[in-house]
C-alpha cells in the first residue's frame, strides 16, 4: 500500500519540528551543563553575582560593562550566567576566601580551562575548535582573550590586539611582515586573522576557509580566479609554489626574484645565452600600433618602424632573456587569450609547437 | 631615470598627547579623541619603500585625526571608531548590539597600493641583419656577435668545424644548415611619466539576529563590496623576428561584491551550521588593446612573412592584419558556495564534527573570429567545482591523552576546452616549397584539447596525540597522509606522509619551553615534467626532419623534471619564553627548515633558518613596547643542464 503525505500531515511535521526545537532552546544550556565534562569545586554552591561584588568592587561593575556582562536570558538556554557560570560556585570561596575554592583560569590546565568557554561557544569558528592546532598545542582561550578587561577593551576580548597577539609565539612571521613586500599588515589594513582562523579549520596552517588555500587569496585577489582558457598549473595548484604571503625581499610576495624563481621549474628561454653584438646594428622593427590598422592586408607595410639600438652590447641578450620573465609572460595567472605562436604541428609530427598560444604573453 | 629605487626620505609621526574625554564610569557616552600630525618625504618609487602609503600618500605634513564613541544605555550598546589619515587612509566602523537581539558591525576602509612602473630599459638586444655578414658559402667566414649569416652550418658527418653561411644554397656535402638570421628585443615605455597605483575601497558588514523565542536559532547575514580602481601597467608583445614589447596604462575598475546568508541552531549537543554566499566579480574597465606588429623573416628582414620571400613560415595566429585586439583582460566570474557542518559534544570529552562545501565558480569566455573559438562556438562559459567532505573525531582518555582523527576527500572539476584555432593564411616559403610544407600545422595540432590541471580528487587523513607527561608538560605526536590524483595525467599524482613531535613544557612558573620536529616524505611532487635540457655533448644528433629546424629538435631533449617542491622536509624548531613579571618577558626562537627533492635528473635543495629575539616591555598600563630582532637565511639550489644553442 503506498502512503503519500498529505499537506495536513506536513503541517503536522513541521510543527513538531517547531516544537522540537522551542524544547531545544529552553534546554541547549542545560544539557550541555549537566553532560560535558568540567571541572567541579565539590560542596559549593552559587551566590550571586552581588556576593561577589562585595569583595570585587571595581571588577564586577566593568564586567558588567563587557559582553559576559550583557548577556541576554535568552542566550543561555537554561544555564547560568554571571561570575560563576564561569569560575564556579562560589560558596566556600566567599566563606572561606580562598583562592583554591574558586576557578582561577591562570592555574587549570589550558583543556580544562578551555572547556569552561566551549560550554557556551560551540558555534561559529568554534565549531572547528576541537583537534585543531591550537588546541592539539595545548593553548587555551586564555591564552588569547582577556574577559575582564580595562578601560579601553580590544577587539574580540582579545589580551593584545593583532598582530602583537600572535607574534607572542608566532615571532618568524613578525620578522616576515616587515620584508620589503608585504601584505598592509603593519599598515594596518589586515590582521592575522584577515586570513587565519585561530580557532580551526578544515584547511592547513588554520586558514580562513573552508575551500582550497587558493580560495583564500581569491577573496581579494579574485582577478586570477579564474577558470581561465590558459592555464598556468602552478597557479592551479597551490598559489604558495611561487608566493610567501607573509612577506618577501622579491617583489610581489615572489619567493624568490624573477628569473630564479621561474628557472626553478623552466629552462631559460635560450637567447639568455645568446652573445649579444658589440655595435649598434641598425635593427628596426614595423610598430603594428602606429600602423593604426590602416595597412592593407597582405601588402607590406610601409609603416613607422622602431629602431632597435643594442645599448646593452654583448650582454644584452642575457639582460632581456634574464632579468624578468613576466614582462613578456606577463599573464601568468592564467588568461583567456592566445598568445600569437599557433600550436603548430606537422604531418610528420615532427616540427612545431605543440604548445603555442599557451605562453601566456597575451 | 636610475634604475636603483632607493630611499632617502623619512616617515614621521609627531603624535600630540591624546586627548581623552572618556566620560565617566556611569554615563552612557565615552569618547576618546586623538589627533596629532603626520609628516613624510618619499623620493624616487615610492612603490619599493611605501608601498601601502602608510601615513599618507603625499610628501609634507598633514593633520590627522582618530575619533572613538561608546554609547551604552538600556541594552543598546554603539561603539564607532573613525580614523582619518589621509583621503586614501582611512578607517571607519560601527558596531552596534540591541539588547543581544541584533548584532551588526560595519567597517569601510580605503587603502592605496603604489604598483610598479617597469621601465623596460633591460630589453635592448639585437644582431645585425644578414644584410652587413660579409661571407658566403664559398667563403664562410667565422661566426662572431657582429658578423651573423642567416644560417649557421654545421658538419652532419665526421668533425669538420662549424662556420657561418649565407642564406644561399646549397648547403655543403657535410653539412646541415640551422637558422639563426637576425633577432632583436626592443622595450617600450609607452608611458614613461604614468604612475601606477590602485585604490582600494572594502566595506563590510555582518549581522547577527537572534529570535528570544528562538534562542536556538542565530541568523547571520554579511555583505561585502571592494572597489578597486585606478592605473596599472599593462604589457604586451609582438614576436617574430623582431620581439617588441611595450608598456601602456590599463584602467582598472574592479568590483567583488559577497552575499553572505546563513544559520547556526544549536540544539543541546547538537550544533548545526549552514551559509550561502554567492559572489560577483566584474572587471568594469576595458581590457586595453594592440595591434601586433607584423613579422619581420629573420633571413630577409626588409620583408615580412606574408611575403613569399621569407625563410620561415608564419605560424602566427594574428598580426596587424587583424586589427586592434585585446589583451591584458581580466575575466568576470561569479560564485556560489555552500558549507554545511555539523558538530555533536557527547559525554566523556568526545566531539564528533563533520561538514561538506560545495563550490561552483564560473566565468564567461569571448572567443575572437578568425583567430580561435572553443567548445564550438564564440562565446560560452567555464565551470569550476568543488566538492569536500570533511569529518573530524576528538576524544579524551583517561584525562591525559587527547587523540584526534581527521579526515577530508575533496574533489575538483574544471571544464576541459575543446580549442580550435585558425593560423594566418601560410604563404608558400621559398625555401622549402610550398604549401602545405614542412612548417605547416596539421588539423589536430590546430584542434587540440586543453585538460584542466585543476581537476583532481584528495584525501587528506591524519592522526594527532596529545599526552600530558606533566601538569604543565605535554607530548604531541601526530601522522597527515595527503593524496593527491590529478586527472592531468602529465602532472600525475602526488603522495606525501608527515609525521611530527613536539614537546612543550613550563619548568618554572615563569619560563615556558617547546620544540617541534616534522618530517615529510612526498612521492611525485608537483613538478614539471621534461622542462629542461639533459646533457649531451653531440650536437649534431639530434636535429628533426630533412633540414634545419628552429630550437624544436632541442625542445625534444627536454627530459629532467624541475620543481621548486621537495620531496623530503625537514622542520624544527625551538622556543623558549621567560617572563620574570606581569610587564617583562623575553622569547627567543629558532628554526629551521630543509627541503630538497631529487627528481628526474634535476635536484634542488632550500635551507632555511630563522632565529629571533624579542623583549616585550610595559612600563605602565597603557605603554609597552616590543623590541625584536629577527634573522633570515634561506638558500636554494637548482641544478640543471642549460641547454646552449641558437633558435
Amino acid at each position: 500500500m503506498r502512503h503519500t503525505l498529505s499537506g495536513a500531515k506536513i503541517v503536522q511535521l513541521a510543527g513538531l519540528c517547531f516544537l522540537l526545537t522551542l524544547v531545544g532552546a529552553c534546554a541547549t544550556g542545560s544539557v550541555r551543563e549537566r553532560i560535558l565534562t568540567l571541572p567541579t569545586i565539590e560542596g559549593a554552591s552559587r551566590v550571586g553575582d552581588k556576593d561577589c561584588a562585595t569583595c570585587h568592587e571595581k571588577m564586577v561593575p566593568a564586567f558588567a560593562k563587557t559582553v559576559h556582562g550583557r548577556l541576554a536570558d535568552f542566550e543561555t538556554m537554561g544555564s547560568e550566567k554571571g561570575c560563576e557560570s564561569c569560575h564556579g560556585p562560589g560558596s566556600l570561596h566567599a566563606e572561606a576566601g580562598d583562592t583554591a575554592f574558586v576557578f582561577s583560569f591562570a592555574k587549570l590546565a589550558p583543556d580544562q580551562s578551555s572547556a569552561i568557554c566551549l560550554k557556551c561557544h560551540s558555534s561559529d569558528s568554534l565549531m572547528e575548535w576541537h583537534g585543531n592546532l591550537h588546541a592539539m598545542a595545548d593553548v587555551a582561550c586564555s591564552d588569547c582573550h582577556q574577559i575582564h578587561q580595562g578601560a579601553n577593551p580590544t577587539r574580540k576580548s582579545l589580551k593584545q590586539s593583532e598582530p602583537a597577539l600572535c607574534y607572542d609565539c608566532h615571532q618568524e612571521y613578525q620578522a616576515k611582515a616587515n620584508f620589503p613586500s608585504h601584505h598592509p599588515i603593519k599598515e594596518g589594513k589586515m590582521v592575522c586573522t584577515s586570513c587565519h582562523q585561530a580557532h580551526g579549520s578544515a584547511a592547513k596552517g588554520l586558514l580562513k576557509t573552508d575551500e582550497r588555500p587558493n580560495d583564500l587569496c581569491f577573496n581579494c585577489h579574485a582577478r586570477h580566479q579564474g577558470p581561465f582558457v590558459f592555464e598556468h598549473a602552478p597557479v592551479q595548484e597551490d598559489c604558495s609554489i611561487c608566493h610567501d604571503p607573509h612577506g618577501t625581499v622579491a617583489n610581489n610576495l615572489l619567493k624568490q626574484n624573477e628569473p630564479f624563481l621561474c628557472l626553478q621549474c623552466h629552462e631559460s628561454h635560450f637567447h639568455a645565452t645568446r652573445t649579444g653584438s658589440s655595435t649598434n646594428p641598425g635593427n628596426t622593427a614595423f610598430d603594428g600600433n602606429t600602423l593604426n590598422g590602416s595597412t592593407p592586408a597582405g601588402l607590406p607595410i610601409d609603416g613607422t618602424r622602431v629602431e632597435f639600438s643594442n645599448s646593452h652590447g654583448t650582454d644584452a641578450w642575457a639582460q632581456a632573456f634574464g632579468t624578468k620573465c613576466t614582462v613578456c609572460h606577463s599573464k601568468v595567472h592564467g588568461s583567456d587569450l592566445p598568445s600569437q605562436t599557433a600550436p603548430s604541428v606537422n604531418s610528420a609530427g615532427d616540427r612545431g609547437w605543440p604548445d603555442g598560444a599557451r605562453g601566456l604573453t597575451r | 631615470m636610475n634604475k636603483r629605487m632607493w630611499l632617502t626620505g623619512i616617515a614621521a609621526c609627531a603624535l600630540l598627547s591624546p586627548l581623552s574625554a572618556a566620560a565617566e564610569g556611569g554615563k552612557p557616552l565615552a569618547a576618546t579623541l586623538e589627533t596629532g600630525a603626520a609628516a613624510i618625504n618619499v623620493q624616487d618609487d615610492i612603490s619599493k619603500v611605501n608601498e601601502y602609503s602608510a601615513l599618507r600618500t603625499k610628501n609634507g605634513v598633514n593633520p590627522y585625526g582618530k575619533v572613538d564613541l561608546t554609547y551604552h544605555k538600556n541594552g543598546v550598546v554603539m561603539d564607532t571608531s573613525s580614523r582619518f589619515m589621509d583621503s586614501v587612509d582611512q578607517d571607519h566602523s560601527l558596531s552596534l548590539d540591541v539588547k543581544r537581539v541584533f548584532r551588526t558591525e560595519f567597517n569601510y576602509s580605503v587603502l592605496q597600493h603604489w604598483l610598479d612602473h617597469d621601465k623596460m630599459l633591460y630589453l635592448d638586444a639585437a644582431i645585425p641583419p644578414t644584410s652587413s655578414y660579409t661571407g658566403s658559402a664559398a667563403n664562410p667566414l667565422p661566426l662572431t656577435p657582429n658578423n651573423v649569416p642567416a644560417f649557421w652550418l654545421y658538419p652532419t658527418t665526421g668533425t669538420g668545424p662549424s662556420y657561418g653561411g649565407g642564406p644561399a644554397t646549397p648547403v655543403p656535402p657535410g653539412y646541415r644548415s640551422q637558422q639563426i638570421g637576425r633577432a632583436s628585443v626592443f622595450g617600450e615605455d609607452l608611458t614613461p611619466d604614468a604612475v601606477f597605483s590602485i585604490k582600494r575601497k572594502e566595506w563590510t558588514s555582518k549581522s547577527d539576529l537572534t529570535i528570544p523565542q528562538l534562542p536556538n536559532l542565530t541568523f547571520h547575514f554579511k555583505y561585502r563590496n571592494e572597489d578597486r580602481n585606478g592605473m596599472e601597467q599593462s604589457i604586451g608583445m609582438s614576436k617574430c623576428t623582431s620581439c617588441h614589447v611595450t608598456g601602456q596604462s590599463r584602467g582598472v575598475n574592479e568590483n567583488t561584491r559577497d552575499l553572505t546568508a546563513g544559520v547556526t541552531g544549536r540544539f543541546g549537543l547538537l550544533t548545526l551550521d549552514y551559509s550561502f554566499m554567492n559572489r560577483e566579480f566584474r572587471e568594469d574597465a576595458a581590457a586595453p588593446t594592440r595591434i601586433y606588429d607584423p613579422a619581420l623573416s629573420p633571413g630577409a628582414p626588409a620583408s615580412n612573412y606574408d611575403t613569399a620571400a621569407q625563410v620561415f613560415d608564419n605560424r602566427m595566429l594574428y598580426d596587424y592584419r587583424n586589427g586592434a585586439l585585446r589583451f591584458d583582460e581580466t575575466p568576470d566570474s561569479k560564485k556560489d558556495s555552500h558549507v554545511v557542518k555539523a558538530k555533536v559534544d557527547l559525554a566523556g570529552d568526545t566531539t564528533i564534527m563533520a561538514s561538506y562545501v560545495n563550490a561552483t565558480v564560473e566565468s564567461g569566455k569571448t572567443a575572437e573570429p578568425g583567430i580561435f573559438s572553443f567548445n564550438g562556438a564564440n562565446q560560452t562559459r567555464l565551470t569550476s567545482s568543488y566538492d569536500a567532505y570533511g569529518g573530524r573525531l576528538t576524544s579524551v582518555f583517561g584525562k591525559k591523552l587527547t587523540v584526534t582523527l581527521q579526515g577530508r576527500a575533496e574533489r575538483l572539476r574544471d571544464d576541459d576546452v575543446a580549442l580550435s584555432f585558425e593560423t594566418l593564411p601560410i604563404v608558400p616559403v621559398a625555401g622549402f616549397g610550398t604549401a602545405p610544407n614542412l612548417f605547416t600545422p596539421t588539423t589536430d595540432s590546430l584542434n587540440p584539447t586543453r585538460h584542466s590541471s585543476v581537476s583532481r580528487d584528495t584525501i587528506n587523513t591524519g592522526i594527532d596525540a596529545l599526552y600530558r607527561l606533566a601538569p604543565r608538560t605535554t607530548l604531541r605526536l601526530g601522522y597527515d597522509y595527503k593524496l593527491t590524483d590529478r586527472h592531468y595525467e602529465e602532472f600525475g599524482k602526488t603522495t606525501s606522509h608527515t609525521v611530527k613531535a613536539s614537546v612543550q613544557a613550563r619548568p618554572l612558573r615563569t619560563l615556558s619551553t617547546r620544540g617541534t620536529l616534522s618530517y615529510q616524505s612526498i612521492d611525485n611532487p608537483f613538478h614539471n615534467p621534461n622542462a629542461a635540457q639533459t646533457p649531451i655533448t653531440d650536437n649534431t644528433a639530434f636535429t628533426v626532419g630533412g633540414g634545419a629546424t628552429y630550437g624544436i629538435s632541442l625542445y625534444d631533449r627536454r627530459t629532467a623534471d624541475l620543481t621548486n617542491q621537495p620531496d623530503q622536509v625537514i622542520d624544527g624548531s625551538i622556543s623558549s619564553t621567560w617572563s620574570p613579571s606581569a610587564s617583562y618577558s623575553v622569547s627567543a626562537n629558532y628554526r629551521v627548515k630543509a627541503e630538497e627533492n631529487s627528481l628526474d635528473v634535476s635536484n634542488w635543495s632550500q635551507t632555511t633558518h630563522t632565529p629571533g629575539l624579542s623583549v616585550w616591555y610595559a612600563p605602565g598600563e597603557r605603554v609597552n613596547m616590543t623590541f625584536a630582532y629577527n634573522y633570515l637565511n634561506q638558500g636554494s639550489e637548482t641544478a640543471f643542464c642549460q641547454g646552449w644553442y641558437d633558435g
